[in-house]
């Protein structure tokens, strides 16, 4: 199938450089917020759709990546000028019109090299007409209106927009309500539904149609030799049309419904597009519509390539974490690596937190809400420091089981301590014990003591004295736990849990660390 | 591997056959030496499927060897030439300095300005665009052992294209013809369709291979035997009938000229030999297309060369004859003397009527030569 492969970005924007392959169907990008996705998909978008082609040089200001131009601030000269290049490698059907006019060794370093199908974009200062400009380079000043852009195949053939090898939409719902995002989207949607020759019919009879009313208007002339007319630059049928479902415009619908309504033409089959590009689906999109919106694209998955950039857990692991592509500062990564069982796991459980994990430096994954809520505290009272500027993250399993978790740790290199109960069984603390022998980033840690077999258990030993005191308990009442009687105390934290841990938290006493969760904690900050 | 040769002759519908032969839903790579050819198969292709196929491409040669040989390789050329450096920057037809220039005193001297054929320099303008009069030698010059440009492009047309045509193939010479020769034999398949007869008729490239073998011109006969050599499967009777000319005039030529032309039949007409009083008649009339050796916008009269004429047809022609066949009327006329360039170029200029045919002889027009001269 017809599909963008690879990416190699120099000098634009968030990248100094960044090469990054795409699956053939589905790509979830992730990272932190300014960490690059939207400049993946800008990129994508300034190759096949010839963005900024028309644009007034200044905007190279923005385009040009900060590290690029301090380095050449720092030695000014003609070959430190910054310069862009944006290289896409695109999979096509030599069957098709036109794959030829892609097909060459005209990439990259130019060298003898094997044929690929592409297009690159380059940035750069025309040396011809920005002749004599060397004392203005000198000082370090960049002479923006001399740049060139030039959009060739890797067949060194010059790429217009008329010859797009795939069809590629984007639906941007950042900016929401721009009118010209929305031309965009109806032009291209037009451009794509229509061969070339019903679209000029259709161009021609509207502006015959146009005419003819006019005329029709009987106006009458201004003077002997004046009168009104229709400019027909004026009204161009591409700019004036709009989608309509049901006789209602899609520009007037809910900006949620608009994205979904945008999304389901994209991928409807007859539409012609083959790549669709999606910046943050789920804004304006409630709950159930974003999830309407996920079925519906990846029951498409097999027919089109989707590139999604996004913030939610849940898109990232509905569309499968194996199609992650983890956009960092130092490139891309991909979770293909990821055991397929894991990530199909993670499909189902909706309501879990994997994008923290990912976008972690650091992370403590403990079982619920209880130690969610106290092993911050713990964390400061040892650490001297919260755990926001240490840059660890505490993440709640809440039922699923922390191996899930540490399978994609894994897959990151990420260094991961896991704070969970014994269970009162040795295996489990003779497991913990392997797995620590045979992982250096990831460490599980429990208490040693089949007796401590959880962490109310462990907290209330700690601190029996001074929870005796605080938890109120009523006379003659067993508080009972699953039939056992461990005292009052205790059997009332381990039946109020989270009223427990949030009561702590709130109380101005000083409580001491299980052993545990004092190494797990060392062992994460050290 | 599929490689054919269709020899044919003159008015026997080569481009109508090419255009009609293909099949629409395979991708087709038509390809012909001048932009006329390439107009009139556009032509062909519209009658022929109401519009040119999608899937279809026509192109000239000069562009097909830069679009599929020269942009999509220019590393490997830079490469070859070890400059890696070099960015064309477009095409020209400006011609490159030719190798030996007059030194002003009627002598011949090496021009400094020529570059041999093993700088880069033999093939682009100091401001780095290929001349393309050299873009074919450059293709057949790069290679190293057996990895050649060639092979490296034929593998990528075979990728894209199901079959190549290259029509009047009997107008490439030199490079060109080497560079169809050797490509020939990369292709999965290769359709060339061309007369014999009307080569060397074009005003350039009129001398060299294939036409000739040393010094001495090379005949029908050797050349059909050549293209066999090379493993073409030789086609002489699909377009053997001259759809356009009528008997009268397809056997005049057989007689005078020894060029094997039969007729369908379908049109009909016959030729005159015009006395000098019939002259101004004929040469006012408008709608009957005057056909000289050369100079033809000299005359105030509707006039064309006899080697632009090629191609055409016309309803009703008058050629009108130079003092080399004056005896063209005579039982005992012979072409022995006669360059085979020129017999070519009459050859080309009797059968473009599709009906009837004048001749007039060099040494009656001559007397009234003046009176038509602008």
């Amino acid at each position: 199938m017809n599909h963008i492969k690879h990416l190699i970005i120099e000098g634009f924007k968030k990248f100094v450089s960044l090469q990054m392959d795409f699956n053939e169907h589905m790509n979830i990008l992730v990272g932190e917020n300014e960490a690059g996705k939207s400049t993946v998909l800008d990129a994508l978008r300034t190759v096949l759709n010839q963005q900024y082609r028309n644009a007034d040089k200044a905007i190279l200001r923005d385009l040009f990546n900060v590290d690029v131009v301090k380095a050449f601030q720092e030695h000014p000269g003609i070959k430190t000028l910054p310069r862009i290049v944006i290289e896409v490698e695109l999979e096509l059907d030599p069957d098709q019109n036109n794959a030829e006019y892609f097909y060459g060794e005209v990439y990259g370093v130019r060298k003898p090299q094997p044929e690929k199908y592409g297009i690159r974009f380059e940035c750069k200062f025309d040396e011809e007409i920005g002749d004599g400009l060397d004392e203005i380079i000198n000082e370090g000043r960049i002479p923006y209106e001399y740049y060139s852009m030039t959009w060739t195949t890797f067949a060194n053939r010059p790429y217009q927009m008329v010859k797009r090898p795939i069809n590629f939409i984007s639906i941007d719902t950042t900016n929401n309500g721009a009118v010209s995002s929305f031309n965009y989207y109806n032009r291209t949607l037009f451009a794509n539904k229509y061969d070339e020759s019903t679209r000029i019919r259709a161009k021609n009879t509207f502006r015959d149609k146009l005419d003819q009313a006019f005329e029709q208007t009987g106006l009458p002339p201004i003077d002997e030799k004046r009168k009104f007319g229709i400019d027909g630059k004026k009204v161009v049928l591409e700019t004036v049309l709009s989608v309509y479902e049901n006789s209602i415009p899609l520009e007037n619908r809910g900006s949620g419904m608009e994205s979904l309504i945008k999304t389901k033409i994209a991928l409807d089959r007859g539409s012609g597009v083959s790549v669709i590009m999606m910046e943050e689906p789920e804004n304006h999109l409630s709950f159930t519509t974003l999830r309407k919106m996920l079925q519906e694209i990846s029951d498409q998955q097999e027919t089109s390539q989707i590139i999604v950039a996004t913030h939610s857990n849940m898109i990232a692991s509905r569309l499968n974490l194996n199609n992650v592509l983890w956009i960092t500062e130092e490139g891309a990564k991909s979770l293909q690596t990821v055991n397929p069982k894991v990530a199909n796991f993670f499909v189902k459980a909706d309501d879990n937190a994997f994008l923290q994990l990912l976008l972690s430096k650091k992370a403590i994954l403990v079982e619920g809400a209880t130690e969610f809520l106290l092993v911050p505290y713990f964390y400061q009272r040892l650490t001297g420091k919260t755990i926001e500027e240490d840059e660890v993250t505490v993440i709640s399993c809440n039922g699923i089981s922390f191996h899930h978790y540490l399978a994609i740790a894994k897959a990151t290199n990420k260094k991961i301590a896991v704070i969970t109960d014994n269970d009162g069984k040795q295996e489990r603390i003779d497991e913990a014990n392997a797995f620590n022998g045979a992982n250096n980033l990831q460490h599980v840690f429990m208490a040693r003591d089949i007796q401590d077999w959880t962490w109310e258990v462990c907290i209330y030993k700690e601190n029996q004295v001074l929870l005796d005191k605080q938890i109120k308990v009523k006379p003659n009442t067993p508080y009972l736990f699953h039939g056992n009687d461990y005292g009052p105390v205790l059997g009332r934290m381990l039946n109020n849990k989270v009223d427990v841990a949030y009561f702590m938290l709130m109380s101005s006493q000083e409580y001491a660390t299980p052993q545990y969760v004092k190494e797990a904690i060392r062992w994460i900050s050290g | 591997m599929d490689k054919r040769v269709i020899l044919a002759v003159a008015g026997a519908g080569k481009t109508y056959h090419i255009c009609h032969s293909i099949d629409p839903q395979k991708r087709n790579l038509i390809l012909a030496f001048t932009h006329e050819n390439i107009h009139n198969i556009r032509k062909e292709l519209i009658d022929a499927h109401g519009s040119i196929p999608e899937r279809t491409t026509v192109m000239t040669f000069d562009s097909f060897v830069y679009r599929h040989f020269i942009c999509p390789y220019e590393p490997t050329i830079a490469d070859f030439f070890d400059n890696q450096d070099f960015r064309s920057k477009g095409i020209t037809t400006v011609d490159p300095p030719p190798q030996r220039i007059e030194n002003g005193y009627g002598g011949v001297v090496a021009n400094p300005k020529y570059k041999r054929k093993d700088q880069l320099g033999h093939y682009i303008t100091k401001g780095n665009q290929y001349y393309c009069a050299t873009i074919s030698e450059l293709v057949v010059y790069v290679k190293r052992g057996r990895e050649s440009l060639i092979k490296r492009a034929a593998a990528r047309l075979n990728l894209f294209f199901d079959q190549v045509l290259i029509d009047e193939f009997q107008d490439f010479r030199e490079h060109d013809y080497d560079l169809i020769d050797t490509l020939s034999n990369l292709l999965s398949c290769v359709l060339l369709v061309g007369d014999y007869y009307q080569h060397s008729v074009s005003g350039i490239n009129n001398t060299g291979r294939p036409f000739k073998n040393k010094k001495a011109d090379v005949g029908y006969t050797d050349y059909v035997a050549k293209l066999k050599q090379d493993n073409y499967s030789v086609d002489e009777t699909t377009l053997n009938r001259s759809r356009r000319c009528p008997e009268a005039i397809c056997a005049f030529v057989r007689e005078k000229l020894g060029i094997n032309i039969e007729s369908t039949g379908i049109n009909q007409g016959g030729i005159t030999w015009l006395a000098e009083e019939q002259i101004d008649a004929i040469l006012q009339n408008p709608s009957i297309q005057k056909l000289v050796y050369n100079s033809a916008a000299n005359y105030s009269f509707n006039a064309m060369n006899w080697s632009y004429s090629k191609g055409d047809t016309v309803d009703v022609a008058c050629v009108i004859l130079t003092d080399q066949f004056e005896g063209l009327d005579k039982e005992d006329f012979s072409v022995a003397r006669i360059s085979l360039s020129t017999i070519n170029k009459l050859y080309v200029a009797l059968t473009r009527s599709k009906g009837d045919l004048y001749l007039i002889k060099a040494s009656i027009f001559k007397k009234l030569k003046d009176s038509y001269t602008k």
